[in-house]
């Protein structure tokens, strides 16, 4: 966790400066904007694990700088604390519904302002660490729609080609069959091969804890 | 009359961090008499942005102190930019600079205090 890197972003030198020493010392690895406009082109070229903000900033402001972000980073994956001298919890309101994940208050109470910073961090881990987790069950339930959806007509297919293997025969009813059998496997595939456009896949139970796709 | 600071509550706030102090500090002490003068520059010039912007950033780094009444101060000139309400500015700054230097000597004490400190 220590080994986190925060963007610090303040127009203060002086505020900045303390800052970065404070979280340095808590055991972040630290880099510093000045404006806007130089914090945008750092995320752009390496996004940190988190930003602070300051709200009131000449040019383009806080606030503003903000909703760019979140253009390009939900909250997940690049949380932002904004940090505010402002009286007005107006400002603060509005810059939590711009996308801001907390904010400090200045002066900043280091110990707070460190453990709310590890919180957002955590929260973001845990949060992609669920995306992981239902990657995998998207994977599970995947491979056992596969199995049962494929599973039935490829045996259909098999025995078809056996019998007529046994037999010698070209019989048509035969053909017919293993023809069927192979239009529903290839019919499954296209179903599952169009999951891939949708956004969010549908489960259904199979048996017990097992999950399914739906495809139809 | 109320204490320029609250030691207390700026100390604890660097407990595991007393080196810092010293240097935070003097950092203050170096740039403090050059954002006083953009204050002073400012309200010379009738400009209300400047006014505004200087002293919201002079309120940000003193308020590190746990300095009420210097920012109460600053924030005084701050409102004054935005209301554009020049006229009563110099009083303003004079009232800051009177909290500035009640508050430089407390500083200079607390930073010969932790010069040291490891």
């Amino acid at each position: 966790m220590n080994s986190k890197r925060i963007l610090v972003v303040d127009d203060s030198d002086f505020d900045r400066d303390l800052f970065t020493k404070v979280l340095v010392r808590h055991g972040f690895e630290v880099t510093q904007a000045r404006s806007s406009e130089a914090a945008l082109e750092m995320i752009d070229q390496n996004p940190p694990d988190l930003a602070t903000l300051d709200i009131i900033m000449p040019g383009t402001s806080g606030s503003a700088l903000v909703q760019m972000i979140r253009k390009k980073f939900n909250r997940i994956q690049l949380p932002i604390v904004m940090t505010t001298i402002i009286d007005s919890p107006d400002s603060i309101v509005e810059c939590l519904n711009l996308g801001a994940n907390d904010y400090i208050p200045k002066p900043i109470h280091f110990e707070v302002a460190v453990m709310r910073i590890r919180t957002q961090l955590q929260l973001s881990e845990l949060s992609r660490e669920m995306g992981r987790l239902k990657q995998v069950e998207a994977i599970q339930a995947m491979i056992t729609t596969c199995h049962h959806e494929l599973n039935n007509p490829l045996g259909a297919a098999m025995c078809t080609v056996q019998i007529m293997d046994e037999e010698g025969t070209h019989d048509k009813e035969l053909i017919s069959n293993l023809k069927k059998s192979l239009d529903r496997m290839s019919g499954v595939i296209k179903r599952i091969y169009a999951l891939n456009n949708q956004e969010h896949l549908v489960f259904e139970n199979y048996a017990n804890s097992t999950k399914m796709m739906k495809i139809d | 009359m109320t204490a320029p600071m609250d030691e207390k509550r700026f100390l604890s706030n660097f407990v595991g961090l007393e080196d810092l102090i010293a240097p935070v500090i003097n950092k203050f002490l170096e740039v403090s008499p050059s954002l006083m003068d953009q204050i002073r520059q400012s309200i010379a010039a009738k400009d209300p942005e400047a006014l505004r912007r200087c002293a919201h950033s002079f309120k940000g780094a003193v308020a590190n102190f746990q300095t009420n009444t210097c920012i109460e101060r600053a924030r005084d000139l701050e409102r004054i930019g935005e209301e554009k309400t020049l006229d009563s500015a110099p009083a303003a700054f004079r009232l800051l600079e009177e909290e500035v230097t009640r508050l430089a000597p407390i500083l200079t004490r607390i930073a010969r205090e932790y010069q040291d400190r490891k």
